[in-house]
């Protein structure tokens, strides 16, 4: 292993924690939607960030990761397309985006 | 060399995720996101990803920013719209964060993961050979997702459809008034 | 890091000469625009006004920067440079010769495609960022058209990368030779369709008529630049006339064969008891016509018609061009199951759209030359009269 940070596996990793964790806090404490997609998103983006450089730094030749990163990014922005449609929706009913005024299932 | 322009990324990456995190306006969260989401590419060529990467850049940004701006700008002035979830306080959220955070890491180290040095390379033919080979039916998958996602996004966004509902929705909460 | 000083003086003279070009391109523009309305144009500063573009420059640095009280000051002020940015990305893996070229991206095409959807954003944030009814409008009509007509545009590119297996740029010019039977464009119909896709496209991503719908003046005040003032109005206007240089040289690039100038286009190494450099030049200068021939048809188009509706836009991208764009994509691949290259079909196919695009350029010369007869007017073969 080299001495240099961008070559040493640890580095990436760790800023995938962070990025995970802050997306995790963005999705625990908001309650407006479009911050929660943000969150969502950030999520998302950390794992795909653990996937290439799993896939970099254990068989570079494999490039399983990278197909798996892609299907990530691929499914975030069909699921970030969906909840927007939704979001747009609802203010269009309720003039609100905030998810404590969309409780009307909660029994 | 190479390490200064990594660390910049890098910090630039959790100091976009971390911006969206804290900000108190929407739209600097919405940049924090951008800025994080370009960096993580920029660490995806670090990494010898360049497919991945341009992908992350035409798609997140060109696509997933550019809705989530619209929204942002269709959804009403942006002043009062951070409010806390009332159900999760931020100091609570936080231990949880913490909590999972030093789990994580301590994972990584106590895990003994063997690494080797990565090969930088090409990877656009490979990604190709191996989507039409060993994951075929993932994106055939894939594909069949993306035609219910048109088709749903377009169906709930159709004018009639919102405006029935917006009627029977005022319907309801009158003859809700009427019953009390 | 000598690498990397290296790389920042290679890049900084490249941005010199894009905002060079795009500069003179203003001239240019206004120059044909003259001529084609019957009027002269400017031609007060330096010989036949070539300098208005500096003096024009001089008056947008000299006037005050005015930042609206209510906009949003830091992102009022970034956004013309994120805009500016992403179209001189553009230009990096763009091989202008076969070794001047800033960096031979593996993933080049594709690049180009990401960041043409990176200006989108800097357009949305300038248009929010002023904090005016007709700037936003500008700006979120600006995105939308730019979104929806990046899928034509990607499946023009799509056609291309499928024929050449590649979506390096050197690479692409290698599968096309110096002759015209061998570009692009007139390999065969799907490829001919393609081409038309993202010349489109490429008009309607860089919001120049029939598709300047953002900056209808008579509609929305400017668009997205409406709120600013001085040198950032300017650089909203190098990235246009920056944009019309990148999309000349992506269609010579992808359909018209690049810088080939009778010789094969080799990579990385110099065909034998050849100088290198002469070819070099040749190629360059080559590739150069060849770009501002396209620039010349964009100015030419602008001048001669008229603007589409907004809802005539969205219905040209999603119901001609989309579906146009999936059929020719199948149907390219159908073609190179069945139709190997260099078979009898494809050269006889070759030779038959080569002399169809020549018949039509002779016809409208013919044309054009009849017209003049008719009308009796004088030929200027001087273009500064």
């Amino acid at each position: 292993m080299t001495s240099l940070l961008s070559e040493n596996p640890n580095s990436y990793l760790i800023i995938s924690v962070l990025i995970f964790s802050a997306g995790m806090f963005t999705v625990l404490t908001r309650k407006n939607i479009l911050a929660i997609i943000m969150g969502i998103e950030l999520m998302l983006n950390a794992s795909a960030l653990n996937f290439i450089t799993f896939s970099f730094f254990r068989k570079s030749t494999l490039y399983s990761g990278h197909v798996f990163a892609i299907l990530i990014i691929v499914l975030a922005a069909a699921e970030a397309v969906v909840a927007l449609a939704i979001l747009l929706a609802i203010f269009q009913q309720r003039k609100s985006v905030m998810t404590d005024d969309i409780s009307d299932m909660k029994g | 060399m190479k390490d200064a322009i990594f660390i910049l990324v890098a910090v630039f990456a959790v100091g976009g995720a971390l911006l969206t995190a804290a900000s108190q306006s929407i739209i600097n969260a919405a940049l924090g996101l951008l800025l994080s989401l370009i960096s993580i590419a920029a660490l995806y060529i670090f990494q010898s990803a360049d497919f991945v990467a341009i992908s992350q850049i035409l798609v997140y940004v060109g696509g997933v920013m550019v809705l989530l701006l619209f929204s942002i700008m269709l959804s009403s002035g942006s002043t009062d719209f951070f409010k806390n979830n009332p159900a999760m306080k931020v100091f609570p959220a936080l231990l949880i964060v913490v909590v999972f955070a030093g789990l994580a890491i301590y994972a990584l180290f106590s895990a003994n993961l063997t690494f080797y040095p990565g090969q930088y390379g090409p990877s656009t033919r490979e990604i190709g050979n191996l989507f039409l080979k060993d994951y075929i039916l993932v994106f055939e998958l894939v594909s069949v997702l993306i035609v219910v996602m048109l088709v749903g996004a377009g169906v709930m966004l159709r004018k009639e459809l919102v405006r029935k509902a917006v009627a029977s929705d005022g319907d309801s909460k009158d003859e809700k008034e009427n019953k009390k | 890091m000598i690498n990397l000083i290296y790389m920042f003086v290679f890049s900084l003279v490249y941005l010199l000469l894009l905002a060079l070009t795009a500069g003179i391109l203003t001239y240019v523009e206004r120059r044909i625009a003259g001529r084609m309305q019957s009027r002269i144009g400017p031609n007060r500063v330096g010989i036949q006004g070539i300098l208005q573009f500096i003096a024009d420059l001089i008056k947008g640095v000299q006037k005050e920067d005015i930042i609206p009280a209510d906009a949003y000051a830091f992102l009022f002020k970034i956004a013309p440079y994120l805009v500016f940015m992403g179209v001189f990305l553009t230009l990096v893996p763009i091989p202008f010769g076969a070794y001047t070229l800033m960096e031979d991206l593996d993933v080049g095409i594709y690049y180009v495609l990401a960041m043409a959807s990176y200006v989108v954003i800097g357009l949305m944030i300038g248009g929010w960022a002023s904090n005016n009814k007709w700037s936003l409008l500008g700006g979120m009509r600006s995105a939308a058209q730019k979104i929806s007509y990046e899928i034509p545009a990607a499946l023009g590119v799509f056609i291309v990368v499928i024929m050449s297996g590649s979506m390096n740029f050197q690479k692409i010019v290698a599968a096309q030779g110096a002759s015209p039977v061998d570009w692009f464009v007139f390999r065969n119909p799907f490829t001919f369709i393609a081409f038309n896709l993202f010349f489109i496209a490429s008009l309607a991503e860089g919001n120049r008529v029939p598709f300047d719908i953002p900056e209808a003046e008579s509609e929305l005040v400017s668009g997205y630049n409406t709120e600013y003032s001085g040198m950032r109005f300017l650089f909203f206007f190098l990235a246009e006339w920056g944009n019309l240089v990148v999309i000349g040289a992506l269609v010579t690039c992808m359909f018209f064969g690049g810088g080939s100038f009778w010789y094969e286009w080799k990579i990385s190494i110099p065909a034998p008891g050849r100088d290198p450099i002469v070819f070099e030049v040749l190629g360059f200068l080559w590739f150069l016509f060849k770009t501002f021939f396209f620039v010349f048809v964009i100015i030419w188009i602008r001048w001669t018609l008229p603007r589409l509706r907004i809802d005539q836009l969205m219905d040209i991208c999603w119901k001609y061009m989309v579906p146009i764009g999936l059929i020719s994509s199948l149907g390219i691949v159908i073609w190179m199951y069945f139709i190997p290259e260099n078979s009898t079909i494809d050269r006889i196919v070759r030779l038959t759209l080569t002399s169809l695009g020549a018949i039509t350029v002779l016809y409208f010369k013919y044309r054009v030359y009849k017209n003049l007869k008719i009308t009796k007017a004088t030929i200027y073969a001087n273009p500064f009269v």
